[in-house]
């Protein structure tokens, strides 16, 4: 079964913590955003649809309706998640190169800078 | 107790500079059992004090008493004189978790002034004085100080803060976008929705490289908008960063300084109830590079722009620097890295370093701009620990007659703290891992690629080989199936036997209990507190009580449940090996739970009962109550005991 990446948006009264304690067979959390939002791998789409304590599940873009419920920052959260799922593959500069390449500066400062 | 001394103590400042003051509340102090062992001017009092004590002392000339571990923040005292807001500092030290960790692990602990490892306190007579610390170590024993990451690792790197001391379970991010006056110094709703997703995705790739899977993040954001205009150019890279950050931390309710960075960290851990935590700022003020880092923690620092590298980067730099965070160190050849050092939760050496390594090291996140982990970055980030537990037999991985050769057998077996019996997990995507035998660099095995049930496990040089390659699954239950990935079936343990030398083989899963693993050292934490149970000082004695406290990773905050049978263990822990027991075997409500040497009574025997999701009450055997954090407290270093069971949240604890 293919393992998805997806957001859920919990129910209310459901922290996002004490939901990831019940992450089952094929379930597995990879980020809270509490209290009522989780990123999850998952095998079993279904068995999350039928869980009361799932209020929806946001794969590529979520209603407006939803959205306007959401904090401020709770939106940036899920913006951010699903322009991470659907941007289209990223064209990297220096892709796999060591940090020193030439033409590259490396992402920590040299010691005589700080 | 402050520091590692054997102490509890407490603090008393009032708010005059008046020494008759303090000499009345000295006089007071001592009437009522207490002593005062410090004073830092006429305002500061520190002592031992009970809790009568300080209850009398409470208000008299408009003083306050507090435990040394809710010290007040000299910052809040207007009042407070220099000598005054220099014992709190150092009191409020003492009681940080890197402060007692530090001194739980002290070099040298017990050897002579004299040992032939150091210099002697004293200089030998003709000397100018003694050598000086060693600032190419990576080892985290200083104490919290503001400093950032350096391409050569010649600088002494910033103190490893006990809030990112590896990388395990759930860590606390706290992202604060900071927002100019000008439109220049703003992050557009775009940017900031950009910089979201690449943190998303920096860390969703670091959560993947975790054996076990137990790797998560908890978020925070925060948009702070604050007036300060660009400095000069002439700005040093410190004062770049204090023109803004300064002005942040005070928005965010905290001081103005670096300090208030550690403090918001250590508050977000705490309000989101996580194992670890940091921060990150984003900012588009002029910075004195595009991202740097605490080695250790608390905060990393980024521009939009990322340099050359773009902005499609950002994800990989991020994580990159995460990985400085949690105590890893450079790999790329300019940076000045060495293959020597002692880096991270495990004081490894950076062998992947570009410049020394044979051949130049492997593609790493630490060394390149690669979606790659070699097999050392792990070891810094503290990852597993990795010895393997059978669930039904409480025994772990190892292999027959401790064989390091190749081919040899896999077995289960008592578990005694031997390399044979430890594995360290080399993430290879996918979710994928190879493990790797420290005793003989072998790797677990299908025999002969076999997909059949019944194929026995061994060890066998690594070959890339699908059959060399394991998939770890939580269950739910704490514990994980590990599936082979050439056949997709489960590591069990043959005719489900409880014996030690009983050999590992493949199995179709059917969620038996001898197909369920984990690994076997692992905190026990309080729901109602998030706090974990902690050997104070890591104690080796018997008889220590065990508290409460946060978590800080050390080995006095790591258990292992050893099945004894008919459903009953007995709690090991790490640092000392005694088990954890009920103080002279009292069934008194109360009684406090204890260290001390196994013996097999029944005030030793523990039973975990789910009564909900993930979390369990203990039973102890011989009384059959439950152990219990004392009115439900949140405080740190409160003892741990045991109390008949009454469903409150705090006697309910995660495995």
């Amino acid at each position: 079964m293919a393992t998805r990446e997806v957001l859920l948006l919990l129910s209310g009264g459901i922290a996002a913590q004490e939901f990831s304690d019940r992450a089952s067979e094929g379930f597995r959390i990879i980020s809270v955003f509490p209290p009522s939002m989780v990123v999850a791998e998952v095998d079993d789409l279904e068995e999350l649809q039928r869980d009361p304590g799932v209020r929806f599940i946001v794969e590529d873009s979520v209603p407006e309706e939803v959205l306007d419920e959401l904090t401020e920052s709770e939106q940036l959260f899920l913006q951010g998640w699903l322009l991470k799922r659907t941007a289209p593959e990223k064209k990297r500069a220096g892709d796999r190169l060591p940090w020193d390449a030439p033409g590259f500066v490396p992402p920590d400062p040299p010691a005589d800078s700080t | 107790m402050a520091g590692d001394l054997p102490l509890a103590e407490s603090v008393v400042v009032h708010p005059r500079a008046d020494s008759g003051i303090a000499d009345s509340l000295t006089e007071r102090i001592n009437d009522t059992g207490g002593r005062v062992l410090h004073r830092f001017g006429p305002q500061v009092l520190i002592g031992q004090l009970t809790e009568g004590t300080r209850l009398q002392v409470s208000d008299l000339h408009g003083a306050v008493a507090a435990a040394a571990r809710n010290a007040p923040d000299p910052d809040d005292l207007a009042d407070l004189d220099d000598t005054g807001r220099l014992g709190l500092q150092a009191l409020r030290l003492r009681e940080t978790p890197g402060f007692l960790r530090a001194k739980a692990h002290r070099p040298l602990a017990g050897k002579g002034w004299g040992t032939a490892d150091a210099m002697p306190p004293d200089a030998p007579s003709g000397t100018a004085g003694a050598a000086p610390p060693d600032a190419l170590s990576g080892t985290a024993t200083a104490l919290p100080t503001q400093g950032t990451t350096t391409g050569t690792q010649s600088l002494a790197p910033a103190a490893a803060l006990p809030t990112s001391a590896r990388m395990t379970g759930v860590t606390a991010v706290g992202l604060i976008i900071v927002q100019g006056p000008t439109a220049d110094l703003q992050f557009t709703d775009a940017e900031r929705t950009k910089v979201v997703a690449e943190v998303q995705n920096g860390l969703g790739w670091l959560a993947t490289m975790e054996p076990g899977g137990s790797v998560s993040w908890s978020y925070e954001i925060r948009v702070v908008s604050i007036t300060t205009t660009k400095g000069p150019d002439s700005l040093t890279f410190a004062e770049k960063e204090d023109r803004w950050r300064n002005p942040v931390m005070a928005a965010l309710g905290f001081s103005a300084d670096f300090a208030g960075v550690t403090a918001y960290v250590q508050g977000l851990r705490n309000r989101l109830g996580t194992e670890w935590a940091y921060c990150a700022f984003f900012t588009k003020y002029p910075i004195g590079h595009f991202a740097y880092a605490s080695i250790g923690g608390p905060r990393l620092v980024m521009d939009n722009g990322v340099d050359g590298w773009t902005i499609e980067n950002m994800d990989r730099v991020f994580a990159h620097e995460t990985g400085h965070i949690f105590g890893a160190p450079d790999e790329y050849a300019s940076s000045g890295c060495n293959c020597a050092g002692s880096w991270g939760f495990y004081g490894k050496p950076n062998t992947n370093c570009e410049s020394c390594a044979p051949g130049g090291g492997t593609s790493c996140l630490m060394r390149a701009n690669d979606w790659a982990m070699c097999s050392w970055t792990p070891a810094h980030l503290g990852f597993g620990p990795v010895p393997l537990m059978a669930k039904f037999s409480g025994k772990v991985a190892d292999f027959s007659g401790g064989s390091t050769a190749a081919g040899a057998q896999a077995v289960q077996s008592t578990w005694n703290g031997g390399v044979n019996q430890q594995f360290r997990a080399d993430p290879v995507g996918g979710g994928y891992y190879r493990l790797v035998s420290l005793s003989s660099g072998n790797v677990l095995t299908v025999a002969d690629a076999s997909t059949a049930d019944g194929a026995k496990i061994v060890q066998q040089p690594w070959n890339g080989g699908d059959s060399q390659l394991f998939r770890p699954e939580a269950l739910g239950d704490g514990y994980y199936r590990i599936l082979a990935k050439h056949s997709g079936k489960a590591l069990d343990v043959t005719a489900a036997s409880t014996a030690d030398g009983a050999n590992l083989q493949q199995w179709t899963w059917g969620a038996p209990e001898n197909q369920r693993w984990r690994w076997i050292w692992g905190p026990i934490r309080a729901k109602h507190s998030g706090k974990v149970l902690d050997v104070p000082a890591a104690s080796t004695a018997s008889d220590i009580s065990v508290a409460q406290d946060d978590y800080n990773g050390g080995n006095n905050q790591q258990f292992r449940l050893d099945p004894i049978g008919d459903g009953w263990y007995r709690i090991v822990a790490q640092h000392s090996t005694k088990v954890l027991e009920i103080s002279g075997a009292s069934t008194s409500n109360g009684a406090k739970l204890v260290q001390g040497n196994w013996t097999g009574g029944n005030h030793q025997l523990f039973r975990p009962e789910p009564v909900e999701n993930g979390y369990y009450r203990i039973v102890a055997k011989h009384s059959g109550q439950a152990l219990d954090v004392p009115n439900s407290s949140t405080a740190s270093r409160v003892d741990v005991g045991q109390w008949p069971w009454n469903g409150g949240d705090n006697q309910r604890w995660r495995l």
